[in-house]
């Protein structure tokens, strides 16, 4: 009897121990999504890691690149990583791997099933040697076609779904006194241009040779000459747009100035803003020559490898709530993307979100933007190659595609 | 001297000469400028002979990232741009600046208004200026479109969208920047000058003109080279004077050095390239500059 | 001193010759003041006036709107708070470090330019070197070191940096400036028995109120209007307004508010305008007094 009461004791508060909440940590996020929409994605995600008992410390730092990875690369020469930071799981994300830097979130992944749960490609690419090794947040594609209903009602002609059909009535858009096709001054923005163009001539098939097989002599024969021929021709359809960004391009064609513009779905941001209605409003599709297909880019938080083992049970508690089917919707709608997740309830997403979905429920459709298998130094050289194509007509499209095999060729 | 005592006396910074005090002051502070400048440098023209990309390696691949740069045609782009630009800014302003101060100096009224409308561009970051000088110089926006306006349907004014132009841009915007602060300069060497020079040569006859040429400017030369000096450092630095204009565009024809090094640095994962570039940019800058300091410096001895 | 007041010539020939003076000077004028005058008027303007109007036009109704935005409810991230909080940081970051910056530079120039150091050119040739140097080149590195001494993601490091960053041009112009003094003063002072601090403090510093103001103008602005080393040296506490302001206007992928970006950016330079104005004619005597003489 002594002995029972002992043990029961001894077992409820063994027990009570282990019930007990864990020890609630911060987990620093270094990002560079500052704008208002954007901020307020970040705060499903902060919220959503809050409610775990945890906090979500915030470090946003506007600049991409020379903003945001300069303070990552610096806190990690400092010897403080950061908790989190946004990325893409590129050939960077390997490397960091590969050098012992990241957390893997495994254990959440195996703990929720996420071999089971997730879109393949999202499995696919966030695994370095079998782990996975990031919390995705969000899968955005990068080659819509955004377009003015009132240019193409008032000029009788349907949106192009491919460019072979674009040149046939840009010169009565023109006529017209509009800017048919819409281009910034960026070279990431020629570059949408570029590579839907890659796929309507080569399909598909010639995309993923050129930039995922990287096989040279494919991206430098005939192929990519008839590409960049098309490539040119697009541009007596765009204005002399010195150095525009993208949103003022966008807004070219809110103002039914400009017909069509290639640029990712945070273009929607944009319209939204203005209380737009997709479909209604402005018309929004795939682009010409990828019908059917989605280029997408997986969006990501990477995390640091910490110390503190309770901060690291932080990060896998905010894997686990960011991966949850309720803030895989939230914000989805609130950034404009589309869940990583296939059994998220999807009705709520606008019109342009539901081709999206549609779009990736066979996953021979989901192809990836080069940053996520070429290095930044291998795509960058090609975007300066291709913006270099753009501007100067004296670049023939035999020296450009020779450059092009050469870039794909030495790629590390 | 014996060794152990010519070691002590190394130590002890009496090399420098001078008295005890200031070596105990500038001996730290030597220290810490080699530490900070001088090893910075070289580990940068370490990594430069390093296959780094995105993390830093410390294998020796000899002078491949020199050659891989070279074989850049962005970065000849780039490089030569430097020096357009450079030369075109550095005398440009230096003619502006010392013509204002000659003007400022005439005795005008509101001499204050017209020098702090000169200066106060300096402090202001290029991040936002640089768009507001992108909106002026663009064709649909600025100028051009204001004129045209007017009713002068065929001035032109698209440099900045011209590949064989843009630099140019650049060097408006950078001129508008720098040419109070050489002005403010200039102007006080102009009022340092002793009044009895000007009083002789006008009683030799001396045209105003000559006066200026032959004898002011020579007097001012000590001015000049720090002007040279300051402005030098600016085009050394202008990464975010062209990222806030034209990001590097159209294309890559208005890039600079700095820019492509910030580019492969940081978002390229380039840390062997960009750190061969930055070494070429600033090795190529002191040498051209060089001369000019050495026979500047020389001469004041 | 000017060449008009020596010569004494016919005042028709000075008349003409100073209205195209003061037309040149107008005209000069124009162009300083032109960006000026569209970032304020644009920061004035409503949005929809903004992008549908001519950058040229005067704003039509003008509103504070956005000067309200960007001082106190701007969003940087997730903080809607503005940038009024990072000027408090920017003042910290700023006073300590202009203090130690300017005197440093005081003192090593006056070091070189009087005290018969050996190789005084070469030293001061290699301190010069070192304002050619991009910041972000070197930035990796010096994380590494100020990490090892244990000032990294601290205020103290800082003021190190800027310290240490500014040095060159300090030394520059008070090393021109202590050059142009006559030798005799400080001979005769060590005569008398005085040591370098005494010479310093009680001579030398007195007589270089001008050159002073120099340095703190310029030392002053830099530190300012310093973006990189307040961002990866500071730490997440003590980001300075330039920060915020980045974070403001350069938000890559969402809505732009040109006004509230045009306003941002004004606030942030109103600290160093005011020196600007306030100092002018400090400034000029300044550099009068030899500061930049060779």
């Amino acid at each position: 009897m002594r002995h029972f009461k002992t043990t029961a004791a001894a077992l409820a508060i063994a027990v009570s121990a282990f019930a007990a909440p864990a020890i609630a940590a911060d987990v620093d996020v270094v990002h560079w999504l500052v704008s208002p929409g954007e901020s307020k994605a970040i705060k499903v995600l902060a919220d959503a890691t809050d409610a775990t008992g945890n906090k979500w410390v915030d470090n946003a730092v506007s600049g991409g690149g020379a903003g945001g990875r300069t303070i990552v690369a610096n806190r990690y020469a400092g010897g403080n990583p950061p908790g989190a930071f946004y990325g893409q799981p590129g050939p960077d994300m390997h490397k960091m791997a590969d050098a012992d830097m990241l957390q893997t979130t495994q254990s959440v992944a195996d703990a929720e099933k996420w071999d089971s749960v997730l879109l393949p490609i999202v499995s696919q690419y966030l695994k370095h040697k079998g782990q996975y090794s990031a919390i995705p947040l969000g899968l955005s594609a990068h080659n819509w076609m955004w377009y003015s209903k009132k240019i193409f009602d008032e000029v009788g002609v349907k949106p192009p779904a491919t460019w072979a059909e674009f040149i046939e009535i840009a010169p009565k858009i023109k006529a017209a006194g509009y800017v048919p096709l819409v281009v910034g001054g960026d070279a990431w923005q020629e570059a949408m241009i570029f590579r839907s163009v890659l796929a309507e001539v080569g399909g598909i098939d010639f995309y993923e040779k050129v930039y995922i097989e990287r096989d040279a002599e494919a991206a430098g024969g005939e192929t990519m000459v008839k590409t960049l021929e098309l490539f040119r021709k697009l541009r007596e359809f765009t204005d002399q747009g010195a150095g525009r960004k993208w949103n003022d391009a966008t807004r070219m064609v809110i103002e039914n100035k400009a017909a069509i513009q290639l640029m990712g779905d945070w273009a929607k941001g944009e319209f939204n803003a203005r209380n737009l209605k997709p479909q209604q409003d402005f018309g929004c599709d795939l682009a010409p020559g990828t019908h059917g297909t989605y280029y997408t880019a997986i969006d990501v938080l990477l995390l640091g490898k910490l110390a503190d083992p309770a901060r690291t049970k932080a990060q896998m508690d905010m894997a686990k709530a960011i991966v949850s089917p309720d803030t895989q919707a939230k914000f989805g709608l609130a950034k404009g993307e589309i869940p990583v997740r296939t059994d998220v309830d999807t009705s709520g997403f606008d019109a342009c979100a539901q081709i999206a979905i549609e779009t990736v429920k066979n996953p021979a459709n989901v192809v990836p933007i080069p940053d996520l298998v070429l290095s930044p130094d291998t795509f960058g050289q090609i975007n300066d190659t291709m913006s270099e194509f753009w501007h100067n007509d004296s670049v023939t499209t035999k020296e450009a595609a020779a450059q092009i095999g050469d870039i794909i060729g030495s790629a590390l | 001297m014996t060794i152990p005592a010519r070691v002590g006396s190394i130590l002890r910074f009496e090399w420098l000469g001078a008295t005890p005090t200031v070596r105990l002051i500038l001996a730290p502070v030597m220290i810490a400028v080699f530490i900070a400048y001088y090893a910075t440098i070289l580990w940068t023209l370490a990594i430069s002979f390093t296959s780094s990309s995105l993390l830093p390696q410390y294998d020796f691949v000899g002078v491949a990232q020199y050659t891989r740069l070279f074989g850049f045609l962005r970065w000849k782009v780039a490089f030569t741009n430097m020096f357009v630009f450079g030369i075109a800014f550095i005398f440009l302003t230096l003619i502006i600046g010392t013509i204002l101060a000659i003007a400022i100096d005439s005795r005008v009224h509101a001499e204050s208004a017209f020098r702090t409308v000169m200066l106060y561009p300096l402090s202001l970051s290029f991040i936002v200026v640089g768009l507001v000088w992108q909106w002026i110089l663009d064709p649909g926006l600025g100028l051009q479109a204001a004129v045209r306006d007017l009713g002068f349907d065929s001035f032109t004014f698209d440099w900045i969208a011209r590949r064989d132009r843009v630099v140019y841009t650049l060097v408006i915007a950078a001129i508008w920047h720098s040419s109070g602060l050489i002005m403010a300069i200039m102007l006080a060497g102009l009022r340092g000058i002793d009044r009895e020079i000007w009083r002789a040569a006008k009683v030799e006859g001396i045209p105003t003109r000559r006066i200026y040429i032959s004898i002011v400017l020579p007097m001012l030369r000590p001015m000049i080279l720090t002007c040279v000096t300051l402005l030098a450092v600016a085009v050394v630095k202008n990464y975010e004077l062209v990222v806030a204009m034209t990001r590097g565009g159209p294309g890559n024809s208005s890039d600079m050095p700095s820019r492509f090094v910030v580019e492969n640095l940081f978002e390229r994962s380039n840390i062997g390239l960009g750190s061969a570039a930055a070494v070429v940019m600033l090795v190529s800058i002191l040498a051209a500059l060089a001369p000019y300091l050495y026979l500047e410096l020389r001469k004041r001895a | 001193m000017s060449f008009s007041q020596v010569s004494g010539e016919q005042k028709t020939g000075v008349d003409i010759g100073r209205i195209g003076l003061y037309a040149f000077l107008v005209i000069a004028a124009l162009y300083f003041v032109l960006p000026l005058a569209i970032m304020v008027s644009t920061s004035l303007k409503p949005m929809e006036e903004i992008t549908s109007g001519s950058i040229f036009k005067l704003p039509s109704a003008p509103t504070f709107y956005a000067w309200q935005k960007a001082w106190s409810s701007a969003c940087t991230g997730q903080n809607c708070t503005g940038i009024r909080v990072g000027f408090w940081n920017s003042v910290r970051i700023l006073l300590p470090s202009l203090f130690t910056s300017v005197l440093l530079g005081a003192i090593v120039g006056f070091a070189l330019a009087q005290w018969r150091v050996r190789g005084a050119g070469l030293l001061m040739g290699m301190l010069l070197l070192g304002a050619f140097i991009p910041m972000q080149v070197i930035l990796y590195p010096l994380v590494k070191i100020f990490a090892f001494i244990g000032l990294y993601n601290t205020l103290p490091g800082i003021w190190v940096v800027h310290t240490i960053y500014g040095l060159p041009i300090m030394a520059l112009i008070f090393r021109n400036f202590f050059a142009g003094l006559p030798e005799e003063l400080i001979k005769a002072a060590r005569i008398d028995g005085a040591g370098f601090f005494r010479i310093f403090f009680q001579i030398m510093l007195p007589m270089s109120r001008n050159v002073l103001i120099v340095a703190l103008v310029l030392q002053g602005t830099g530190i300012w209007s310093d973006y990189l080393l307040g961002l990866i040296i500071g730490g997440a506490e003590n980001q300075p307004m330039t920060v915020q302001l980045n974070n403001i206007v350069n938000s890559q992928f969402g809505e732009v508010e040109y006004n509230v970006n045009m306003a941002a950016t004004l606030l942030t330079a109103l600290p160093p305008l005011i020196l600007y104005f306030a100092s002018g004619r400090y400034f000029v005597s300044g550099i009068t007094a030899g500061a930049v003489k060779g």
